[in-house]
């Protein structure tokens, strides 16, 4: 979730564009890997094809659309992008058939490993490393290098940035391709433990935003513990909320309601800290 | 001597640079008061507090003896703060009339009125008329904001800010960029309204500054480091000091 | 225009009685329905520059309200309608508000949240149908008006329409108008000269949601049918898409633009188009192919919509 959540943030916050196609590079990733997979039998060469392929559909899609939208309102990047959800998602369709594939997992991950006593899958363990791990390395990329200095100028003063010799459109195209490579990373990860499917890649999408606007919009620290505390939440409500209701009301009313609100606790999550802080928890400090 | 604003220690930060430093100012009743200072002095800031966009780290703000340090906007605006804007900021799609008559429109009670014609309001059509007449656009009425000349639209904003029938003007450079005829008649206008409102003036250009101010004070790092009557500054040491380098001030 | 159009409307019926093509009185019904909810989302996204993503909300909080409001057996209109419209206005409060904190980027991604949040509760209540939906057992009454005959509801579908759409253009005139277009052109300037942008505003989304929630009314009485389908953010983008479509801020433009679109997914989905290479049948087949695309390009290149463009042609003759 984080990995998708970094992505998009920074194609958002950075770049000022609202792309809801991330979650179509989502899906692609996530297909790529599963077919790479299944002609292969190699983990590696599923991770390469998702992210490849993801990256791969970011450079074009950027070339052939997003660059002219740049300039353009956030209303009509909006609707090109929701276009291009519905082209893709038809698109997976006629590739892949309108049923989920299965997505093979790496066998070196595919066994449980005790924590505190509770047997976790040591794949989930890998998704929850590699997400340290981008997180870490785009931190540290942002904040202390001198590339990552350039885009974070090229995002507060772009004609500035310009002026100074900065090939700002080069600088989006990477960005953009970077997000997208994320996007399909994500994919990849998620594919062995969610059913790969046709629109698979907006609900997810959909919590993503919950993330990027609960954090804060272009700050990856924002991203990070968005992801996690909106994750923890989810996962309590969906655990927790049920018990609760079943305590309090009759059986009848907690089976009623009880998905319902467990669903829902992440947006009111999101509801309360917008109601508070209207820039996220940890917004992006504009000099 | 009564102050009708009266500004006192105001500070704002932004990170780690003041650019209001405990800044102390007083203005009366119906003058014209000019502030001038060198590019960076913080002048758009002060204005920016004083229209109430921008909240002050600490310091007051007292207007007609209410402290209206941290009153938002609009409810400044309805008491009679009226401000104009440096870069030109009006409604590109909408005529020049239309345009005034959003600002009358604005003081005209309520607005939750779905079934009336705007266009056909007199009472707010002719407040509108008078603004108009006043700055001289009268000819360009019925022309869209977004096709009007660089000194058109600065007249507009003046139009803007007078339909708000305002007690205390605060105008950003409202010369800048205008040419000779423009910014003269903006001067003629000016001096007409003198008296019968307070204003606060920024400007550079320093012909017009010494033609119409009543009083000068002279903004630099965030402070007044001097304020009163055009002669008594155009000679201060200080002054001359923090202008070498700057034409215009020895006229 | 609007009066040949609304004429055309109002003989249709005729004509497809007449030629036995009954099912298209029922398809129009649906595109007049479907129309008011774009011309609902264009009061919020058109004239006060509002994008929500998320308006297919108050769709189904008009049908499901009716839907579960006739399982208790309540099945007058106006009883229904006068439900429907108070939960609206409730939801609409509430989410308008936390919403309205933000803006741009923000405020988009929110109401798309919320409209999302909406969606999973509705599929939740598994007693009102879950994800299957729920059905209707019969339309509601309206005194004498039989709605169960297909050609009296197209009729009363077309007055309401009719009569929100004179409101729209009354209203676009009005102070109240001239207020909320002064906030999606120049907000900053709006709030310098004295108006609380945030009610108005409010108060417009407000509106807008009411009439999604009318829309949503009809659509569940059309179908006799809610589903959860409704609520989805796919037919939040479908609005949005007309809107544009058909000319942002503009009357009569979310109407045509809903025309069209649904006019294009009718015909791609229903017919073979005469192509070579099988193409035709492949489109028909994967008609959402071709409709991203569209969707696409008039992202990319609209302006001013279809009445902008009739407009135009007015004024140049």
């Amino acid at each position: 979730m984080f990995l998708l959540s970094a992505g998009l943030t920074l194609v958002f916050g950075i770049m000022n564009f609202i792309n809801l196609a991330h979650g179509s590079l989502f899906m692609m990733g996530a297909y790529f890997a599963a077919s790479a997979f299944a002609a292969t039998d190699s983990f590696s060469a599923a991770m390469l094809a998702g992210v490849g392929g993801g990256a791969l559909i970011g450079v074009i899609v950027e070339r052939l659309i997003v660059a002219q939208m740049y300039e353009r309102s956030h209303l009509n990047q909006v609707l090109v992008t929701f276009g291009l959800v519905l082209f893709f998602n038809e698109l997976a369709r006629i590739l892949w058939g309108a049923a989920s594939i299965h997505a093979g997992s790496p066998k070196a991950f595919s066994n449980s490993v005790e924590i505190f006593g509770n047997p976790y899958p040591s794949y989930r363990l890998l998704i929850i490393a590699l997400s340290f791990a981008v997180a870490t390395g785009l931190y540290f990329f942002i904040c202390h290098t001198r590339l990552g200095m350039l885009v974070r100028a090229s995002a507060s003063r772009s004609d500035i940035a310009s002026a100074m010799g900065v090939n700002v459109v080069l600088l989006k195209r990477c960005l953009f391709a970077f997000g997208a490579a994320l996007a399909g990373l994500a994919g990849v990860m998620a594919g062995p433990i969610t059913s790969v499917q046709p629109g698979m890649g907006e609900p997810i999408l959909i919590m993503t935003l919950v993330v990027i606007v609960t954090g804060g919009i272009g700050s990856i620290r924002g991203a990070f513990f968005g992801a996690m505390v909106i994750g923890i939440a989810d996962t309590v409500g969906r655990v927790y909320i049920p018990m609760l209701l079943r305590e309090t009301f009759e059986r009848s009313v907690a089976q009623a309601i009880g998905p319902a609100l467990a669903s829902i606790m992440i947006y009111l999550l999101m509801a309360c800290v917008l109601a508070l802080r209207p820039q996220g928890l940890f917004p992006v400090k504009h000099g | 001597m009564n102050s009708f604003l009266e500004i006192k220690r105001l500070t704002k930060r932004f990170r780690g640079i003041a650019a209001s430093d405990g800044l102390d100012l007083k203005v009366t009743r119906g003058e014209l008061h000019a502030i001038i200072g060198p590019n960076g002095a913080g002048k758009t800031t002060l204005i920016g507090q004083l229209s109430g966009e921008i909240a002050p780290d600490s310091g007051s703000i007292a207007f007609d003896g209410l402290d209206i340090t941290y009153m938002p906007v609009h409810k400044r605006a309805l008491l009679g703060v009226a401000r104009s804007y440096q870069i030109t900021s009006v409604f590109e799609e909408l005529t020049v009339l239309q345009n005034v008559v959003l600002s009358v429109q604005a003081r005209s009670g309520h607005s939750f009125d779905f079934f009336g014609e705007v266009a056909q309001e007199g009472k707010l059509l002719e407040p509108a008329f008078q603004a108009i007449e006043a700055v001289g656009l009268s000819e360009s009425m019925n022309q869209p904001a977004a096709l009007l000349a660089h000194g058109a639209r600065r007249q507009l904003e003046l139009a803007m800010v007078l339909a708000m029938s305002p007690k205390l003007l605060l105008l950003d450079e409202p010369m800048a960029g205008t040419s000779l005829t423009e910014s003269k008649q903006i001067v003629r206008l000016l001096k007409k309204l003198r008296g019968t409102m307070t204003i606060v003036l920024i400007e550079h250009d320093m012909q017009a500054v010494f033609e119409l101010a009543d009083r000068i004070s002279v903004l630099v790092y965030g402070k007044v480091i001097a304020s009163g009557h055009p002669d008594e500054i155009r000679l201060d040491q200080r002054v001359i000091e923090a202008y070498i380098g700057e034409e215009g001030l020895v006229s | 225009m609007g009066i040949a159009t609304f004429a055309l409307f109002a003989l249709f019926p005729l004509f497809a009685n007449l030629t036995g093509q009954e099912y298209y009185v029922t398809f129009l019904t649906r595109v007049l329905i479907i129309g008011l909810a774009a011309i609902g989302l264009n009061i919020a996204l058109g004239y006060a520059g509002m994008v929500s993503f998320g308006h297919s909300l108050y769709i189904g909080v008009g049908a499901y309200t009716v839907a579960i409001v006739s399982e208790f057996g309540i099945s007058n209109a106006a009883l229904q309608l006068g439900i429907a419209v108070v939960t609206g206005v409730t939801i609409s409060l509430i989410v308008g508000l936390v919403c309205l904190r933000t803006s741009g980027v923000a405020f988009i991604m929110i109401t798309l949240a919320f409209a999302q949040m909406f969606y999973y509760v509705v599929v939740g209540l598994k007693q009102y149908g879950g994800d299957d939906g729920m059905s209707l057992a019969s339309r509601s009454t309206l005194g004498a008006l039989d709605l169960e005959n297909n050609n009296v509801f197209y009729y009363f579908c077309l007055v309401i329409v009719s009569l929100v759409i004179w409101c729209v253009y009354r209203m676009s005139k009005s102070r109240f108008g001239s207020v909320i277009r002064g906030c999606k052109l120049n907000e900053r300037r709006m709030v310098a000269i004295g108006f609380g942008t945030l009610r108005y505003k409010l108060l417009a989304y407000v509106i807008s949601a009411e009439v999604c929630v009318v829309a949503g009314f009809l659509l569940a009485n059309l179908a006799k049918f809610s589903s959860p389908s409704y609520l989805h953010w796919s037919m939040s983008g479908e609005l949005i898409v007309m809107v544009v479509l058909g000319g942002i801020g503009t009357v009569l433009g979310p109407l045509l633009g809903a025309i069209s679109l649904l006019f294009l997914e009718e015909v791609l989905a229903n017919f073979v188009l005469p192509l070579p290479f099988g193409f035709g049948s492949f489109i028909q087949s994967h008609w959402m192919l071709l409709i991203g695309l569209f969707i696409v390009i008039i992202g990319l290149r609209v302006q001013h919509g279809l009445a902008g463009f009739i407009n135009r042609r007015n004024q140049d003759v």
